[in-house]
């Protein structure tokens, strides 16, 4: 059962993932679904792949945004749930290494929103549809000759 | 389509910057074409990789464009997976959302889909047909009270359209060389014309992967003495190849709107198309051309035959498309249309992110 004493862990083997700019795009390359998640979503995904108790992710929450400890509990809790079920991450066992210490808040905190996983279960079968075009040139972007007509 | 209504708009007064994918060609990063900024980005290979810092770099330098650019709206062309970086940074400068379709995906459009999540983004979606606007809104019902059609249009080429040629007919399938336009089909109903009009000849102009499937079919039918391919055409080049072209054939499988039967009628050409999608929205059987059931060379062949064999039936029919045409793809209602929206979701601000 997950609580706030859980480690979880992204699945290594299945899952490619990049924050950036506080952006997670994950990837499921067996499955081919598209994730990603903004804002504290970001703050979570990196805070999990670093291994630390959820605990631990709430009180980071707390001092980074504003917004109480219930409501970070609350969604760090779900947000956790749906990450399993998409088997996006493990419960973390104990021959994994040991998390690192978190990094300190700023001196400031931001606004705070829910943090969504954004699902995206077609990116696959659309890439497959839309194979690119040997040989076709592209083509070059051109104003009309003719500026007076509209 | 963007290169002639993104100029148009721009000369009503929008400042616009266009985000779109690199072709099989290289072209630049960015550049500036009719006062456009145009920026273009790897999208589709990282996604057919998987590869996440690449599409985290490619979404970093859109949000920094974004941020910059500061857009009023956003107009989505929902042409593919690509569309999927506009949710990698819609929350870097919110702003009204246009979707455009121009037809819909197979498969699944619920909430966890690319189309699910811009039809639920969206503040606007436009269709670029009916049959386009029907369907989106049985598939997704959240648009009914926010969804519209703009259909597609062209600015009136300087060419003037020439008189039918008969002597001998010229038979044309003008497009992306893809499975979906079906042009096999009009390789096959061949036999059927030559053994009527043993002159007509059949031009295959475009390019794509279905370019080596349709050469060996060819020549298996023994038809390469009647049919050339031309390769890509140029849009400037297609005014002057139609005016070459006594009929247009549009053996389709699907089409939203199909611009090419519109360019037909704006040079008098009739067209033989399927009964699919759009299609009949511009072709109007037994008026601006002939519309035939899909996945039958038999009827396609026949129609093709009728019009051949009755050149003021034809020649007509060419003449009645192209009135059809002015009145119902008129190129300044087009450009009105999408001025209208715009500035209804913006309240006449002029930032246009497309």
């Amino acid at each position: 059962m997950l609580t706030l004493q859980s480690s979880l862990l992204p699945r290594a083997d299945e899952v490619v993932a990049k924050v950036l700019d506080g952006e997670a795009i994950m990837v499921n390359v067996a499955s081919g679904i598209y994730y990603n998640m903004a804002n504290a979503g970001g703050d979570v995904w990196e805070l999990i792949a670093a291994g630390h108790m959820l605990a631990e992710i709430v009180t980071a929450l707390t001092q980074r945004y504003e917004v109480t400890s219930e409501q970070a509990e609350s969604d760090v809790l779900a947000l956790a749930s749906t990450l399993l079920a998409e088997k996006l991450v493990r419960l973390r066992d104990g021959d994994d290494p040991p998390s690192e210490p978190i990094a300190g808040a700023g001196a400031s905190r931001r606004a705070y929103e829910t943090p969504k996983l954004e699902i995206f279960r077609d990116i696959g079968h659309l890439v497959a549809l839309d194979p690119p075009m040997p040989g076709l040139k592209d083509l070059p972007w051109k104003g009309p000759t003719d500026e007076s007509s509209s | 389509m963007a290169s002639q209504t993104l100029p148009a708009l721009r000369r009503r007064g929008y400042e616009i910057a266009a985000v779109t994918c690199h072709g099989a060609v290289d072209l630049p990063d960015e550049e500036q074409a009719a006062g456009i900024s145009v920026h273009r980005f790897p999208i589709r290979r990282g996604l057919a990789s998987h590869d996440v810092a690449h599409l985290a770099e490619i979404a970093a330098r859109i949000a920094d464009l974004k941020r910059r650019f500061k857009p009023d709206l956003v107009h989505l062309n929902f042409t593919g997976p690509s569309m999927w970086l506009y949710f990698e940074t819609a929350h870097v400068h919110p702003a009204p959302l246009v979707v455009a379709l121009r037809g819909l995906p197979e498969g699944d459009c619920g909430p966890d889909t690319l189309l699910g999540h811009a039809a639920d983004a969206a503040a606007w979606v436009v269709a670029v047909s009916d049959a386009v606007l029907r369907r989106a809104r049985v598939r997704l019902p959240q648009i009914l009270p926010r969804s519209s059609v703009i259909y597609n249009a062209f600015r009136a080429p300087a060419l003037r359209p020439a008189r039918l040629p008969f002597a001998p007919a010229q038979l044309l399938c003008l497009g992306r060389l893809v499975e979906e336009k079906r042009f096999c089909l009009a390789v096959e109903a061949m036999p059927r014309v030559l053994a009527e009009f043993p002159d007509a000849r059949l031009t295959i102009a475009g390019d794509g992967p279905e370019r080596i499937n349709l050469e060996r079919l060819v020549a298996q039918l023994g038809l390469a003495a009647a049919t050339r391919f031309l390769g890509w055409v140029s849009p400037d080049e297609v005014p002057a190849l139609l005016n070459d072209t006594t009929l247009l054939i549009m053996p389709s499988r699907s089409e939203g709107l199909p611009g090419v039967a519109i360019q037909a009628a704006q040079m008098r050409r009739p067209v033989v198309a399927t009964r699919v999608g759009g299609s009949p929205e511009v072709v109007v059987h037994d008026e601006t051309g002939l519309v035939v059931e899909r996945e039958n060379r038999a009827a396609l062949g026949a129609a093709i035959c009728s019009l051949l064999a009755r050149p003021e039936r034809a020649i007509a029919m060419g003449g009645a498309a192209h009135d059809r045409a002015h009145r119902v793809f008129d190129w300044q209602r087009h450009v009105d249309a999408y001025d209208a929206l715009y500035r209804r979701l913006v309240g006449g601000e002029t930032g246009l992110c497309y």
